[in-house]
């Protein structure tokens, strides 16, 4: 069982490759659940497990959830107290329902501790090879990693405490989870990604492999025309950005007005190679 | 009508279409138009502050440029969450001797650093202490990426709530937390704390009590001003620009904005579409037959799938029957100097 996490700036194309990846594992015979966070769900724009439109039905060994915080709180707390009527009682209080919503980095948490659930034996059962989260953007994603030490150093002992001990170690292993950054082939998003990249590997050890997504074919020759001129300054520099970094995948510029489509181009080329 | 005729301009959209650099070009606008500007964002990319030269763990204005040739001042500011949540709080109460206890509490430590839900709050907040300052002729507010709209404009109000937490009078008020989970135990609450005890760990509940303990001993005076801000984000003299761009996922969300602020009756006076084309499909297509021929494979490509996205769009802000503003922005790719977003300011 591996455990991916998928993150990037946003706009970059997350999503996109988190169901590729889902897509490809799928198609190599794995079980798969692919992961978003909730509440807004996005992977419905790319599938659907009726034929509508061009969306992708997702093959049998790929099952796909969004988890809200909420549910997924409910389901923690009922594993540990295994009375429904206690379970009942607890979220049907309203002093609860005003504790859930402003408890201090417990959604962050909440979705930690399902992740990593199944590495710390607890919670429901989850039999899949790949846990694939299509996750936050840099910035909230730094703080959701953040959110179990941030917790352990404000609780110093307890049920609390031992929780989040837990999940950062399965968290910083490297055998159990592994991270992706999805990037462009431009300046900014490219020195960001560094930033990011160097916060992950001070703060938590976590080395992430990069995915350069939207590339562009350089033109065949010069040419004087505005098309021409402001194609080839556009893709300008991307050669370059790309070289610097230890790159683990480049995806081309896909002319994919749908997102399905997009993603279906996406895993083609993703193929089923050498992969997590 | 001007879009720089309002006070305040919001700016709304989904995360990661260029939300903040379009605020900053719109405040260089209003700044060109004579007028003095401040453009408040938060949480931007620290490469993005050092273009605008601001620095972050301040929350202080500071003016980018002065005045010159009939040009107004252009004002920025970074508004830090932590900060601007500890300020609120300093600024609704007297009791200084509470406030130091609920500084001192881990559980604030979190809450302040916790990105999503204080953020929203200390937007809004730091929008309606801006606003009484007399040297801006325009405000605009770069909102943090919107997950939940409604979310976002009752966050005063949640925050509110929060500080008005009627919590601890189940136990009555004390500062020491043992006795607090004795109190605690012998009332109706005492189900839901033990029940949260087995799972958290009772530390982290004695934590949560101090936390609330400290609130309720503020007796913040806020009531009126939830009141101020409501009537802020309708006033006629606030705006809101919705900055998205056209694709399938983005117009979606564009479309749930829009909604909800028709339903608000809030008043929309623009809606960019960042991205929308690169500069040379808008331009004269004379010269497209002067491109090489073995370019032109590249061209049918870009051109075909612009045509098909704009197309795309058109429809779209048909649907949706704004008889609002429609930018339709070229795509600029590497902005690195505030030169860069100037370019920006003549499609606005």
């Amino acid at each position: 069982m591996k455990i991916v996490f998928v993150t990037g700036k946003g706009g970059v194309g997350k999503t996109s490759f988190s169901s590729s990846l889902a897509l490809t594992k799928a198609s190599e015979g794995h079980k798969v659940l692919l992961v978003e966070f909730g509440p807004k769900p996005f992977l419905n724009y790319i599938f659907s497990k009726n034929k509508v439109d061009k969306k992708i039905i997702p093959p049998a060994n790929l099952e796909i959830v969004t988890w809200n915080y909420e549910e997924v709180l409910i389901e923690f707390i009922a594993y540990f107290l295994k009375v429904k009527t206690l379970v009942e009682k607890f979220f049907s209080s309203p002093i609860m329902k005003k504790l859930i919503k402003v408890a201090p980095s417990l959604r962050e948490l909440v979705y930690l501790g399902k992740a990593t659930s199944p590495y710390r034996n607890i919670g429901k059962k989850m039999d899949y090879d790949y846990l694939i989260i299509d996750s936050y953007a840099t910035g909230h994603f730094l703080s959701l990693l953040r959110s179990p030490a941030g917790m352990m150093s404000a609780i110093k002992k307890g049920a609390m405490h031992e929780q989040c001990k837990t999940i950062l170690e399965v968290m910083k292993d490297p055998e159990k989870v592994s991270y992706y950054v999805v990037t462009l082939p431009e300046k900014l998003p490219m020195i960001e990604t560094k930033e990011f990249i160097g916060s992950l590997q001070d703060e938590f050890n976590i080395s992430p492999q990069i995915v350069l997504n939207k590339i562009k074919q350089p033109l065949r020759k010069n040419g004087k025309t505005a098309f021409e001129q402001e194609y080839s300054e556009q893709i300008g520099h991307q050669d370059n950005y790309a070289s610097k970094m230890n790159i683990y995948k480049s995806f081309p510029y896909f002319y994919d007005l749908k997102l399905s489509d997009l993603v279906t181009s996406m895993t083609k080329k993703l193929g089923d190679n050498e992969l997590v | 009508m001007s879009l720089f005729d309002k006070k305040v301009l919001i700016a709304l959209g989904p995360g990661g279409v260029g939300k903040t650099t379009t605020s900053v070009a719109l405040a260089l606008k209003a700044t060109q138009l004579g007028k003095n500007c401040l453009v408040m964002t938060i949480d931007p990319s620290r490469r993005l502050a050092s273009v605008l030269g601001l620095e972050t763990n301040t929350n202080a204005e500071k003016l980018i440029i002065d005045s010159q040739n009939g040009s107004g001042q252009l004002w920025g500011k970074i508004i830090e969450p932590e900060i601007a949540l500890k300020e609120f709080v300093m600024r609704n109460t007297q009791k200084k001797d509470q406030i130091e206890k609920l500084f001192a509490n881990k559980l604030f430590d979190q809450l302040t650093s916790n990105l999503k839900d204080s953020q929203d709050f200390t937007s809004i907040e730091s929008l309606a202490m801006a606003v009484n300052d007399p040297k801006y002729d325009i405000i605009v507010l770069d909102t943090p990426p919107i997950q939940n709209l409604i979310d976002f404009f009752n966050s005063p109000e949640n925050m509110y709530n929060l500080f008005n937490s009627k919590l601890i009078n189940f136990i009555g008020a004390s500062s020491d937390s043992k006795s607090l989970i004795k109190r605690f135990i012998g009332t109706g609450a005492k189900g839901i704390l033990s029940i949260l005890s087995m799972v958290t760990g009772k530390s982290f509940v004695e934590e949560l009590i101090v936390f609330f303990n400290c609130l309720e001993n503020l007796t913040m005076e806020i009531k009126t001003h939830s009141k101020t801000i409501n009537d802020l984000l309708s006033s006629k003299n606030t705006g809101y620009l919705l900055i998205t761009e056209p694709n399938e996922v983005k117009l979606q969300e564009a479309d749930e904005i829009i909604k909800i602020l028709q339903d608000k009756n809030y008043d929309l006076r623009a809606t960019v579409f960042n991205r929308s084309h690169p500069m040379w499909f808008a331009q004269d297509p004379s010269s497209h037959d002067k491109i090489m021929p073995q370019n032109k494979p590249f061209f049918d490509t870009e051109h075909s799938y612009y045509t098909e996205l704009n197309k795309n769009l058109d429809n779209f802000c048909k649907q949706i029957n704004v008889s609002d503003k429609v930018i339709k922005m070229p795509i600029f790719t590497n902005i690195n100097e505030l030169e860069d977003i100037n370019k920006m300011t003549e499609f606005l």
